[in-house]
């Protein structure tokens, strides 16, 4: 996994002042998610959350083909949104992505910040208020969760590349005119393989343990 | 849970390790979005300074045995991350 294999924002990419505001940001956010689970969880949840954790960092290890050579891997977010509820979520995309960036240099570390925001808080926000309004067709909004969260991350990351870009001068980012239609147009796709693979895991989840999706769903209707 | 989690991470590995062979078939060497959208603004990146202890690896074995690695780390940090918390706000309760 050598070309192709650091999936997030590395370092030396975004202009500092963009990074640090990413931090800036995502901590605060962050923070509170696990305050509100270490005050609320419940232990015997702890184990199941864990083992998600672990399966979305195997899951995002795992590029597919998407168009014109380009991969795309899982975020997981609306899959743990649905299943875990939305501060839960946060904490489980934070670990991942942490040990992604610290044990495996996928990520940079200055860039952790925009990774975290992206992928940790944009993402998990955007599946759990889409899964929240739902009403009927639950495969129908968890897909839609999931699509939304890949291209809204996509769409913060294409911001940030272009803020970094305006910022700078050029130095850091890329203009928006290549910034905004590539990554969106790239993750528009990728967010329906996203939402395949979520509504497909959780159908399955739903049949052989229906109390973890009903628990899911009423921790994102709290 | 029904089970224990190792039993969980053992399927979950066993997933994997089916799996990575198509990633390898179908995807291995390809840019992802983000990596094209750089190649396709130009933009030479400027590199870290930090040197992680481990990467993904070259080869399937290299890739399954770091992907087991990572995914055994996750489920620790994340479970003992979240024991702690509970303990301390157990004690800070009392």
């Amino acid at each position: 996994m050598q070309k192709g294999s650091t999936m997030h924002i590395p370092d030396g990419l975004m202009d500092p002042l963009i990074w640090v505001i990413g931090f800036v940001v995502a901590m605060p956010i962050l923070l509170a998610a696990f305050r509100k689970l270490g005050r609320e969880t419940d232990e015997d949840r702890i184990p199941f959350m864990a083992v998600l954790a672990a399966g979305i960092f195997v899951a995002q290890m795992l590029n597919f083909p998407v168009a014109g050579g380009t991969t795309g891997h899982l975020i997981g977010a609306a899959l743990a949104v649905v299943l875990v509820g939305p501060a839960a979520a946060m904490a489980v995309l934070t670990v991942v992505i942490v040990i992604q960036s610290l044990f495996f240099g996928d990520g940079g570390i200055t860039a952790l910040g925009l990774n975290l925001l992206n992928m940790a808080v944009v993402a998990p926000l955007v599946s759990s208020l889409v899964y929240a309004a739902s009403r009927r067709n639950l495969k129908a909004s968890i897909f839609a969760a999931s699509w939304l969260s890949v291209f809204l991350a996509a769409f913060a990351t294409a911001i940030e590349l272009s803020a970094s870009f305006l910022i700078s001068g050029g130095t850091y980012g890329i203009t928006p005119f290549i910034a905004l239609p590539a990554m969106l147009g790239y993750n528009a796709v990728i967010g329906v393989a996203e939402g395949i693979i979520t509504v497909g895991i959780w159908a399955f989840i739903s049949q052989v343990a229906p109390e973890i999706a009903k628990a899911g769903k009423e921790e994102v209707a709290q | 849970m029904k089970r224990g989690p190792a039993t969980y991470l053992a399927a979950i590995a066993v997933v994997f390790a089916i799996l990575l062979p198509l990633y390898y078939v179908f995807s291995y060497g390809e840019n992802d979005s983000l990596e094209r959208t750089i190649e396709q603004g130009n933009n030479a990146q400027g590199g870290s300074t930090y040197n992680a202890p481990f990467s993904y690896g070259g080869s399937y074995l290299e890739s399954l045995v770091f992907g087991i690695l990572g995914m055994v780390l996750v489920f620790v940090v994340f479970y003992a991350l979240l024991l702690v918390m509970r303990k301390r706000r157990r004690r800070g309760g009392e």
